[in-house]
């Protein structure tokens, strides 16, 4: 199988097979744009994606790449975030700002497995918290003024009837 | 100069010296530490706006939404780029002449980016993206050590460091000794606010700080609240402005889940709809197109007819176990509704019947379930099944008054 390179935005290149490189759609396509040949040693720049991120990127996708094509976002399936298999689990159990790293760069690759799976994990993270431990878990800090938290909290009471 | 136009986006900057605005603000430097948020509002506009239209600009290259840049917004961002360098440097403390070249270099770089005469779009893709980083890891430690530098000091540090910054600077201004406080309360602040994105939260901008979130275009955000319940999602609209903003998207309440008995529907289904109806009397929101109400939650007339007149464009409504909801109601949903296709109404025991004695309704109704709906009789199910000529499926588990006589 023919191999490409890919360089990150830190300059390190990591020589990936193409078929692995082509779960990015962005990737494909800049391939089929350019017409890339086989033959021609060319690097392909990635420079949203720095080399640890892009590390993990590839790793996802080589163990993934034998992975059926995920369905098309159909509205009227219930989204599950409970259906993260066991292998990814283990593979996003990093630190925040690396998760989130990898939504944008999953995001910037075009990668929809890995994007639905990133961001259902930090999902996962908000379910079945109250506002102050969502503050908490992410770092965000409480913009409303006293009047705008009594107004948001008094338009969202029925969900805290516990 | 000349001032850009057709950049909105890009807001003009007051062009005014920063020092100049130091001596405006000097009735502060008593207090030193601005907590009046309308000053650092102000101080926010003015001196991160620099930030903004490059954060603006990053982010455009990373949709590749709007790739065009032209001569005269490059220029005013070189302008800006000649305040930041007066700003920040009182951030490095105290500034060793290297990491001051450091600074500049990167300032420069920018520069270069922005002055590229080809207006390369992958070049300044890179740079940005690599400013963006360095940066990004650059201001985080700024910020750690400005901050521990105030935990342990209540009071700013001596004047004279700063003088003798800006001397290196080569800037001097007679208002600098007055205005000096003042600048570094606002410097606490500004440290942090690096990233710091602002939108529109009910007519007044929103901050926010550089935490995890931050980092994702709104769209992202989206994405991930797209994986929760309604019921995380107005928990969610509690956490912060830019949350309450983006939790109401209607994308995000095309589907609406009750299923949680500690929840009181009706008064979940008012709030909903308020938010996304607005008060008036009349607002409808047809976005959204799916209700499930179950798991014992509960459901009153009222609820039904309100879904009734703000949800026409409803196809899925699930209501299992709703025991208080009578015909006249769950007709009135089905009439104005005219595409609901898809009525669980299991458990409901009130419910005998779906259209009244009048003349056959034509209703759109393929699924219908019936399961536990002890008051349905022969007669009831005749009239049901004359009004839903599309009827594909039809539940009838338990309905104990059917018989099997053909009357």
């Amino acid at each position: 199988m023919p191999n490409i390179k890919l360089q990150s935005s830190d300059g390190e290149t990591f020589e990936v097979d193409v078929e692995i490189a082509k779960c990015s759609v962005t990737i494909k396509t800049m391939l089929e744009d350019l017409g890339m040949d086989d033959e021609e040693e060319e690097v392909v720049p990635l420079p949203n994606v720095n080399s640890a991120i892009l590390r993990k990127v590839i790793h996802w996708a080589t163990y993934h790449k034998d992975d059926p094509p995920p369905p098309e976002d159909d509205e009227n399936k219930e989204k599950r975030t409970d259906d993260i298999s066991s292998w990814d689990a283990d593979f996003l159990k990093v630190d925040q700002g690396t998760l989130f790293e990898l939504i944008l760069a999953a995001n910037y690759l075009d990668i929809k497995g890995l994007l639905d799976v990133t961001c259902k994990t930090v999902a996962n993270m908000i379910k079945g918290k109250a506002p102050e431990e969502i503050r908490k878990t992410f770092n965000i800090k409480n913009d409303f003024t006293a009047s705008e938290e009594e107004q948001v909290r008094k338009e969202n009471e029925w969900c805290e009837e516990k | 100069m000349n001032q850009p136009s057709g950049h909105d986006r890009i807001s003009p900057l007051p062009m005014v010296c920063p020092l100049v605005r130091l001596g405006l603000n000097s009735n502060l430097s008593g207090t030193n530490k601005s907590e009046d948020e309308s000053y650092r509002f102000e101080n926010y506009d003015y001196c991160s706006e620099y930030e903004k239209s490059y954060k603006n600009n990053t982010d455009r290259i990373f949709h590749n939404k709007q790739m065009s840049i032209d001569k005269s917004y490059l220029q005013k961002q070189s302008t800006d780029a000649d305040y930041s360098t007066n700003y920040y440097q009182p951030n490095e403390y105290p500034p060793t002449s290297q990491e001051y070249n450091k600074n500049n270099n990167l300032e420069s770089q920018h520069h270069n980016v922005h002055y590229s005469p080809k207006h390369d779009v992958s070049s300044l893709s890179v740079t940005s993206n690599y400013w963006e980083h360095e940066n990004y890891e650059k201001f985080q430690t700024n910020s750690t050590l400005q901050s521990d530098f105030y935990s342990s000091n209540s009071e700013p540090p001596e004047t004279n460091y700063l003088l003798e910054n800006f001397s290196k600077l080569g800037k001097s201004s007679p208002s600098l000794d007055q205005g000096y406080h003042t600048l570094i309360g606002s410097n606490t602040g500004l440290v942090t606010t690096n990233l710091w994105s602002n939108g529109n939260y009910k007519g007044k901008k929103y901050q926010t700080k550089n935490n995890s979130f931050d980092r994702l275009p709104d769209d992202l955000v989206v994405k991930i609240f797209s994986f929760l319940t309604s019921i995380d999602l107005s928990i969610c609209a509690q956490v912060c402005r830019r949350f309450d903003v983006l939790a109401w998207t209607p994308s995000l309440w095309r589907n609406i889940i009750l299923d949680d008995d500690s929840v009181s529907g009706d008064r979940a289904i008012r709030g909903v709809l308020r938010q996304l109806c607005g008060q008036g009397r009349t607002g409808a929101c047809p976005s959204v197109e799916k209700i499930y109400i179950t798991n014992g939650v509960r459901l009153l007339d009222k609820s039904l007819l309100l879904l009734a007149r703000r949800c026409p464009e409803l196809t899925h409504l699930q209501l299992q176990g709703c025991s208080n909801l009578t015909n006249n109601a769950l007709f009135e949903v089905v009439t104005r509704c005219t595409n609901l296709q898809h009525l669980d109404i299991s458990g409901c025991i009130k419910i005998s019947c779906i259209g009244g004695l009048g003349a056959p309704r034509r209703l759109q109704l393929q699924y219908l379930d019936l399961t536990d709906c002890v008051a349905v009789q022969d007669s009831g199910l005749m009239v049901i099944v004359r009004n839903c000529p599309h009827l594909a499926y039809l539940y009838l588990r338990r309905c104990v008054q059917i018989t099997g006589n053909r009357q």
